[in-house]
């Protein structure tokens, strides 16, 4: 923990509505590593969005601060892409789908040419080559979660966030997705920030679980996944560790919905 | 299928505007007194022929055309921009909105004296009239328009660093362009009819002018008229023209859904 943290969230607490309003998160401190891979997980609702636009400057916190690369930031940093949850909304319905992917490449120095590249081998990657020229409404949902995801991919930010983004994609894709974000992460040395309701894929993709509950939500657990070496979705979901750090992730959420209503009630 | 549908259409179009045709030349050809003043048809297309080689008519409308297309344009260059500005800030909406509502209601022929008054029977003038009285359907739709554009969308503009301008250009701008566009849609009727009028009440040259000159010869007169409405369809036309290719993402989705 010498390197500068990627991402750092001090004391960092939302509150809704004013100072009257509804307390949403509290308290959360948490230091991300570059390179690392880190899900969020918790119940629906407890404010993982919240969170996680906050980290990515569209949100400000109402008390405590986020740092990307050592910096607190008031605004979206440029070194930094979100997949939203609500994936949809987010393509502009105007521009197909190959200029959508390209809009955030606009203005940035690149020339022409390397656009066409990115936006080429960002949509491949996601298996969308033939739907470049379509518009986002004449895709699925599934389909526009993997445009949303390819325009942050070409993007090739440092630090990549994700609101729940494979929540639309048959369990296949998912694997493949899931696969490939694994793959991109170590070649291109990104850090990862995911927000998912799936505990399988927290701890298949995290270096780290964070698992957040109670209301208002706080940090109750933040669980190390020991599995070294390139990930496998048969061998690496079969691994004891695997297992372990699965049910230890379960019995944490399912503690914190205990100790939630305790508090609420 | 479709292109029998089509057909029928165009086919009963053209009987309607044949009856209707016919119907003109019956009435023309009446004795009856009061209906004396409407030439026949044929009167008014021979009219229209003759028209149609003198420069007189050209020149007339080509009057017409650029007050209208000059006071649109300028319009458009006020309006948005304006537009832009108000809607920028909640309370800059609320606290315009009173005098926008208010100007936008004063009927537009009525304040055709004033400019009169103010600048005399020039193109100036009537450009000026369509400025005053057409601006405000656009501005308005601008700021519904701004105001409307989905927070997600400039969210994840904002999330990619996208610099304000680059926002405005290629979000903002597009986002809104179907609440603008009806604005504009509006902003052109409103503003052929200020033109006509500025012609006709205040004898700003045009064809507004022509026909209020050819009050004693009917068959002109007539087929003047016809021009303007001629004018108009095409005007509107356009418009919709433009419309519907530029925002053809908008209401594709709509007519599947
Ligand atoms: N703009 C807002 N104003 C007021 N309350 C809000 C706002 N956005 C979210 N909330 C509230 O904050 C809480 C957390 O919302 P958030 O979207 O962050 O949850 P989440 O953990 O992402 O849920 P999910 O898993 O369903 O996506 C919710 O109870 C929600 O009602
Ligand atoms: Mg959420």
């Amino acid at each position: 923990m010498n390197a500068t943290p990627a991402v750092q969230l001090r004391d960092l607490g939302v509150t809704y509505g004013g100072a009257t309003g509804r307390e949403v998160l509290r308290g959360i401190d948490l230091s991300i590593a570059p390179n690392e891979i880190v899900c969020i997980v918790g119940h629906s609702g407890i404010g993982k969005s919240t969170l996680i636009r906050c980290i990515a400057g569209l949100q400000r916190p109402t008390t405590g601060e986020v740092l990307i690369g050592g910096t607190a930031i008031t605004a979206p940093p440029a070194t930094l892409a979100l997949v939203s949850q609500d994936y949809g909304r987010t393509l502009m319905p105007w521009l197909r789908v190959g200029e959508n992917v390209r809009l955030p490449l606009r203005g940035v120095g690149l020339a022409r040419a390397v656009q066409d590249e990115r936006v080429a081998e960002a949509l491949s990657v996601v298996g969308l080559v033939e739907a470049a020229r379509s518009y986002p409404w004449q895709l699925s949902g599934g389909m526009q979660q993997r445009v949303a995801i390819a325009r942050a991919l070409a993007y090739r930010p440092q630090v990549l966030l994700m609101d729940e983004p494979f929540a639309s994609v048959d369990a296949q894709t998912r694997a493949e997705l899931e696969d490939l974000l694994l793959t991109l992460q170590r070649d291109l040395g990104i850090t990862v920030v995911l927000v998912t309701h799936d505990v399988d894929e927290s701890v298949y993709l995290s270096d780290r679980v964070v698992v957040v509950g109670g209301r208002p939500a706080l940090v109750r657990e933040i669980v190390e996944v020991p599995i070294s070496g390139v990930r496998d979705q048969l061998t690496t979901k079969a691994d004891p560790a695997f297992i372990a750090c699965r049910t230890q992730v379960l019995s944490s959420i399912q503690a914190s919905k205990d100790s939630g209503s305790a508090v609420g009630g | 299928m479709l292109r029998t549908r089509r057909r029928q259409v165009l086919l009963g179009r053209l009987l309607t505007l044949l009856a209707l045709a016919a119907g003109w030349q019956v009435l023309g050809s009446s004795p009856d007194a009061d209906v004396k003043a409407v030439p026949k048809l044929s009167a008014v297309l021979a009219a229209l022929g003759d028209e149609l080689g003198t420069s007189a008519l050209a020149t007339a409308l080509g009057e017409t055309l650029t007050t209208t297309a000059l006071g649109l344009v300028l319009c458009l260059l006020v309006g948005i921009p304006a537009g832009l500005i108000l809607a920028a800030h909640p309370a800059l909406t609320i606290s315009s909105r009173f005098v926008i509502d208010f100007c936008r209601t004063v009927p537009p022929l009525a304040v055709i004296p004033l400019f009169l008054l103010l600048m005399g029977p020039t193109q100036r003038m009537a450009v000026s009239l369509i400025i005053a009285v057409s601006v405000w359907p656009i501005l308005l739709q601008t700021i519904h328009g701004v105001r409307n554009v989905d927070p997600e969308l400039l969210s994840t503009a904002r999330s990619f660093g996208l610099p304000l301008w680059r926002r405005l250009l290629f979000v903002v701008g597009p986002a809104s362009m179907p609440y603008v566009f009806t604005g504009i849609r509006i902003s052109a009727t409103l503003s052929l009819l200020l033109t006509i009028g500025a012609e006709l009440i205040a004898g700003v040259p045009g064809l507004g002018k022509e026909i209020l000159l050819s009050q004693s010869v009917p068959d002109r007169m007539f087929a003047l008229i016809t021009v303007a409405g001629v004018l108009g369809m095409a005007l509107a036309f356009a418009v919709t023209a433009i419309e519907s290719r530029l925002l053809a993402w908008h209401h594709v989705p709509r007519a599947a859904a």
